[in-house]
């Protein structure tokens, strides 16, 4: 066997292992029929807690407008919502963590919403967007152009 | 072109064949060819003709016994299916009618009516050529590592290739009652109880789901034999070598005990505590008792477990499977077993219409975990208006 095909085998092998690496299944414990998959809904916040769970973590914040005030929910509240997203161990292949998601980053999301109305929803790897800002909310809003996209594609 | 160019363009060209053939066959394991026929159209496919009440026309389940094991009361869909339908948007689709697994492929190929019977025969097979064997710490199998369960496509506890009439026809009257009630609520009602969801107990029966396991790891000592595993790390199982039962209690993942027969570890569960393999599956009863055989692989690399389970309140015949288990990773190897404390990581709660929904920090019942929750309690209850020293 010459170098040359003994490389190209290598290179191909690798190529099988890689896409079987990056085609593993995501695991949920619960299902996802609670959310309606066929709306999507996009906001930013101010993080206020970041559970980092083994299968699902959860992101939940502040909703902002688009000067960086919080908005405020009907009884004059600050706005809640929470995302729920991958395992902790995936958050941290894409490079999020509590080191980097600390409390008071703003960020935006794009998630599908509970289907009771509920200000929760999920943020799948496949559809969603997750991009962070830094503790303050950048002039034009926190979006692909001022922020660091961690899931989801430019673009989109 | 130059020597050098082509080996490159070589190279990539067998690089992106092999990334495309290693997702084309993943996604083919994600969907297998049962979850593919599946459709979107509430009107059966041609030569099929519908039942006048099915799952999804029915005004009371109840009374539609005699249907429930003809494929077309759940629209020929397989329990998996029936789980996934408000995800994959077909609520009310049909199935593919011509595909299904011969119920001899499910129920135990064994003459054993219990499991006592089963584990003495295969114990007096054990003493018939001088064993069990007895295992010092010098002389046990290398078992200890991390494996990964394999045959997927062969599963039929995944619900993904069996008609759910199928996997009903083969429970007794009562139980079949509750799988067609949890049928009907998964899909109709779209009221999914999972058990991780609510941090209930997974349940022994969720040893055999797809997505319960992912790894396990594998420990041997001479009295015993550890096996930890769970997508949240939280099955625990002990089979205790040459013991016998004797916990009066029915328990989770129930009690094991076992012996060694040469290479061979036989292990008999009693004691269960009856629960839900969920997902659209079956329930089982504290009756339930599972002996399993783990055989090394010609190989070297992993073993297979047959399990035969034997509940006489829930199955109509002891059911059995095979599972090949492959080792992945040595006790050396940079892997962790890391435990999870579920109720952390989720907040799941039925809302006021009886489906799951997350709760949200302020709402009744949500837990700060990671806010000293004990101090909220103090502070909210005890040291109202309460100042603190500012130095």
């Amino acid at each position: 066997m010459n170098t040359s095909f003994r490389a190209c085998l290598a290179a191909g092998l690798a190529g099988v292992l890689l896409a079987a690496a990056m085609s593993s299944a995501a695991w949920a414990h619960h299902s996802f029929a609670m959310y309606d998959l066929s709306v999507s809904k996009t906001m930013t916040g101010k993080l206020t807690r970041f559970v980092i769970g083994a299968n699902h973590s959860q992101l939940i914040f502040n909703v902002l407008e688009a000067d960086g005030k919080l908005k405020m929910d009907a009884s004059g509240k600050p706005l809640i919502w929470g995302v729920e997203t991958t395992s902790a161990a995936q958050l941290a292949r894409r490079g999020i963590t509590v080191k980097t998601f600390k409390f008071g980053t703003v960020l935006t999301v794009r998630l599908h919403p509970l289907r009771d109305g509920r200000n929760f929803g999920a943020l799948r790897p496949e559809d969603g967007l997750l991009i962070g800002c830094g503790m303050e909310m950048p002039k034009g809003g926190c979006n692909e152009n001022t922020g660091t996209v961690y899931i989801g594609k430019k673009g989109e | 072109m130059t020597r050098r160019g082509i080996t490159f363009f070589a190279l990539l060209a067998l690089f992106i064949v092999g990334t495309w053939l290693a997702r084309s066959t993943s996604a083919q394991q994600r969907l297998p060819r049962l979850y593919q026929g599946g459709s979107a159209k509430t009107t059966p496919p041609a030569g099929v003709k519908a039942l006048p009440v099915d799952m999804f026309t029915t005004k009371n389940f109840y009374f539609d016994r005699a249907l429930w094991t003809d494929k077309r009361y759940a629209r020929c869909n397989t329990p998996r299916q029936l789980t996934d339908m408000w995800v994959t948007h077909r609520v009310g689709g049909w199935g593919d009618c011509n595909l299904d697994r011969d119920p001899k492929d499910i129920v135990s190929p064994y003459p054993y009516k219990t499991a006592e019977e089963h584990y003495n025969a295969l114990l007096a097979e054990a003493k018939a050529h001088g064993g069990p064997t007895k295992y010092t710490q010098a002389n046990l199998p290398r078992w200890d590592g991390w494996y990964i369960r394999g045959g997927r496509t062969s599963q039929w506890t995944y619900g993904r290739d069996l008609q759910t009439a199928t996997m009903v026809s083969l429970l007794t009257p009562e139980y079949r009652t509750r799988m067609v009630q949890q049928n009907y609520h998964e899909t109709v009602s779209n009221a999914p109880q999972w058990n991780a969801a609510f941090c209930y107990p997974e349940g022994l029966m969720r040893w055999w789901a797809e997505a319960a396991i992912r790894r396990v790891e594998v420990m041997v000592t001479p009295t015993q034999v550890q096996l930890l595993a769970g997508v949240a790390d939280n099955f625990i199982r002990k089979i205790l070598i040459g013991q016998k039962h004797i916990q009066q209690v029915p328990q989770w993942y129930g009690e094991t005990v076992g012996f060694w027969d040469g290479k061979r570890l036989v292990a008999w569960t009693s004691n269960v505590q009856g629960w839900t393999l969920s997902h659209s599956m079956f329930e089982y009863s504290n009756e339930l008792q599972i002996i399993e055989v783990f055989t090394p692989a010609a190989d070297g690399k992993g073993f297979t477990v047959d399990a035969t389970f034997y509940d006489p309140e829930a199955f109509a015949r002891p059911l059995h499977i095979v599972t090949p288990w492959t080792r992945t990773d040595g006790p050396g190897d940079p892997v962790r077993y890391t435990f999870v404390e579920c109720r952390v990581m989720s907040q799941i709660v039925d809302d006021k219409n009886g489906r799951p929904t997350e709760l949200l920090p302020g709402d009744p019942g949500y837990i700060d975990y990671f806010g000293r929750p004990w101090a909220q309690d103090w502070e909210k209850h005890f040291e109202k208006g309460w100042k603190r020293p500012t130095n």
